[in-house]
């Protein structure tokens, strides 16, 4: 009787027991022609975890992207929530279980979590490079070929770019600081109208404020150096401790996200908002989160740029779907569709001028749109990323002795 | 055993021996005389499968996780490195999470208990206002928390409903003068969305209390010369806190782990425990992961601990 109930229960702890040939890695795909990984791939699913917070890109992914390689590919893609250390976690307990086959097998990363994952061997490759589409990537520009200075080395596959800017009211804000001196002159001037968020992009703000205030990125540059780090940081930290009592809720409180930026922005508590992507001033204006008159800054001393990236895991099930998912993602027809302001304002990765004339014509209607921050000025503002440690540092430290 | 065979396996039940928990010896009630040693034995093998189920279902998980906990705390197992306990402990941040936490889940019950003794004494009637006041004491039931906790940020920060109201009506000159109920280091946009969701659950048990137990004992002290305020305070009120003593503590059990509202409404400095679990669990610098097992653990114990309270309360009542 207790035999009879329990076994059901049992069996599918012993079933997992009995395991099933590991599926081919991805170093191992990446030695096939490409024919044949396309033939391997068809009529599969792809699991792809990434970060779904955005309703934009979700949409992106789930209406444009899906139906396309299931049209074109045979390919079932399924995206799942799970970003950054989630992802680190996940794969080192399914390691740590024996599971050989995993569950996911794409994985949408950069920087601490390209790190920590590499760190830990829990990516396949390489593969990247074979990708037909990998041929149209810009490999000169800074921004794309290191991630947090670390080389893709083939185990992640870029797939855009963005660039850190505050959000502003025009017609609030007329005239705007234009620099971070500027800007700390006008939070004095207007007490409990600016803050930052606790998460990933207020980190990144300060992280950029580190720079101007230590003699730029340079400082910075060439791996994580502990001595220019804790000098640095008692220049920022007084800087933030000054500039404390005129922030909102006289910095005892900070927003948990740039979500709830927005919301204090569009609501008039604060003045200004900020995201990762520079072009989010113009879609969140045309989805209505905030108003209409919202405007992109680019503080003269500098905003950080960095790329993002697909990966794929050691024990990925279906590394050969996988890589044609990364490739069709790196395709002119879908990284024009990414960047369309209406539909996520992502930037692209390909070196636009390795491109046939009519795909280019097509991406330049698109960046020169005036709404957006002229491409040139965007450029000649954007700084690298450095190390991810600075990032773990500087987040921890604000944690413990500033918030 | 025959007998229990052809009378079916129902009847088998009520002949066995019901017994109350332990501690109330007194109430043993006798089997009946038809009953067989044999039945009873049978009666107490059906009664182990479902136990030995639980055991397994309930138990199994629970040994797993503070197992694995203490594992993660310890550096044995995933990402964490080890002395995390050592910087938990010296941790003030831990501290007053420990404390704000604490804070919200009894200000969030307390309020919630009283919510639901106030519906349930004050509107036990038949009379339409009586229905209706019971009605919206369990409207917000099927709310999800997520829900909850956008209602209370739409009302309650300084660019809510309630602070437009305000400068509408003139009692402030400008929605920042309106005072920081929201992301405000003492929860108390959380503890109103607690109380909010909390109190219906509170309002249907003790409402199911009061109509199981009847009016006889408060009409009988009526009739006895009792005040309806000393008839409420020394009969009603009494039985229905014993009666909802397990609820109580399940809320704030709950309410002390509960994830969503602090999601959306908690201040960032302090953080509530579960938002400073995830965060440490989360971060960036894999040497904070093991400290997010200890402070689960804190946790976990802190809820133990409520549990052991109540059961010795009962002991003691």
């Amino acid at each position: 009787m207790v035999a009879l109930l329990v076994a059901p229960l049992v069996a599918p702890l012993l079933a997992s027991c009995a395991k099933p040939p590991p599926p081919p890695a991805a170093a191992t795909i990446a030695g096939m022609p490409w024919d044949s990984v396309v033939a391997r791939a068809r009529g599969t699913t792809v699991v792809w975890r990434m970060w779904r917070g955005d309703p934009s890109v979700n949409a992106f992914i789930d209406r444009w992207v899906a139906p396309r390689l299931l049209a074109q590919y045979g390919i079932t893609l399924q995206a799942v929530n799970g970003q950054g250390n989630e992802l680190v976690d996940q794969l080192t307990v399914e390691r740590e279980a024996g599971a050989t086959t995993g569950t996911a097998s794409l994985l949408w990363i950069n920087g601490e979590t390209f790190g920590a994952l590499r760190a830990r061997s829990l990516l396949g490759g390489p593969w990247s490079q074979v990708l037909p589409a990998a041929e149209l990537v810009d490999r000169e520009s800074p921004i794309v070929s290191r991630d947090f200075e670390q080389d893709p080395a083939g185990y992640e596959s870029p797939w855009g770019t963005v660039q850190l800017a505050l959000i502003y009211d025009a017609a609030r804000t007329p005239n705007p600081p234009r620099t971070l001196e500027d800007l700390a002159v006008w939070i004095r001037a207007h007490p409990g109208r600016f803050t930052h968020d606790q998460g990933f992009t207020g980190i990144t703000l300060l992280k950029s404020w580190l720079y101007a205030l230590n003699g730029g990125v340079g400082t910075f540059a060439g791996g994580f150096d502990s001595t220019a780090y804790v000098a640095g940081r008692t220049r920022l930290f007084a800087l933030l401790d000054s500039l404390e009592p005129s922030l909102w809720r006289q910095g005892t409180q900070y927003p948990s996200d740039v979500a709830a930026m927005h919301r204090l922005f569009a609501n008039g508590e604060i003045d200004f908002s900020m995201s990762n992507n520079q072009n989010e001033a113009v879609t969140k204006a045309m989805q209505g989160v905030i108003p209409a008159t919202s405007r992109a800054l680019v503080l003269r001393d500098g905003t950080i740029a960095n790329a993002h990236y697909v990966g794929i895991p050691f024990n990925a099930p279906n590394a050969a779907g996988a890589m044609v998912v990364a490739n069709f993602l790196l395709t002119p027809e879908a990284q024009l569709e990414k960047q369309r302001p209406g539909v996520w304002a992502d930037g692209t990765v390909l070196r636009l001028d390795a491109l046939p004339p009519e795909w280019r014509a097509r991406f330049d209607s698109v960046v020169n749109d005036p709404r957006l921050v002229p491409a040139d000025t965007l450029r000649a503002f954007a700084r690298p990323e450095v190390s991810p440690r600075y990032h773990e540092r500087l987040q921890d430290d604000w944690r413990r002795l500033v918030r | 055993m025959s007998a229990c065979r052809t009378t079916g396996a129902g009847s088998c039940a009520d002949v066995a021996p019901r017994r109350l928990p332990a501690h109330h010896p007194e109430l043993v009630i006798p089997a009946t005389a038809t009953a067989t040693a044999s039945a009873t034995a049978t009666a107490a093998r059906y009664r182990a499968v479902p136990l030995l189920l639980a055991g397994i279902l309930l138990g199994l998980p629970i040994v797993a996780g503070v197992g694995y906990s203490v594992a993660g705390a310890m550096g044995w197992v995933g990402t964490a490195a080890p002395g995390g306990l050592q910087r938990v402990l010296a941790d003030v941040h831990v501290l007053r999470a420990v404390v704000l936490s604490l804070w919200i889940a009894t200000m969030g019950t307390a309020g919630a208990t009283a919510g639901a003794l106030l519906l349930a004494v004050l509107f036990d009637g038949n009379a339409r206002l009586d229905r209706l006041a019971r009605t919206i004491g369990s409207l917000p039931l099927p709310v999800p928390n997520v829900a909850a906790a956008v209602a209370i940020l739409l009302l309650l920060t300084q660019s809510g409903w309630l602070s437009r109201l305000a400068v509408q009506v003139h009692l402030i000159a400008s929605p920042s003068q309106f005072p920081a109920l929201v992301y405000d280091p003492v929860g108390v946009g959380i503890i109103v969305a607690v109380i909010w969701k909390e109190l219906p659950f509170l309002v249907l048990v003790a409402l199911s209390l009061q109509s199981l137990r009847g009016s006889s004992l408060t009409a009988a002290a009526r009739t006895l010369g009792a005040t309806r305020w000393q008839a409420t305070s020394r009969i009603t009120l009494p039985l229905l806190l014993r009666g909802m003593a397990p609820s109580i503590v399940a809320v704030f059990v709950f309410v002390l782990g509960s994830l969503e509202l602090p999601l959306v409404l908690a201040p960032s400095s302090p953080l509530p425990l579960p938002l400073l679990i995830q965060e440490r669990r989360q971060a960036l610098d894999a040497a904070s992961h093991g400290e997010a097992y200890v402070i689960a653990l804190i946790a976990t114990g802190m809820a133990l601990l409520a549990a052991v309270v109540h059961e010795w309360l009962r002991d003691d009542a």
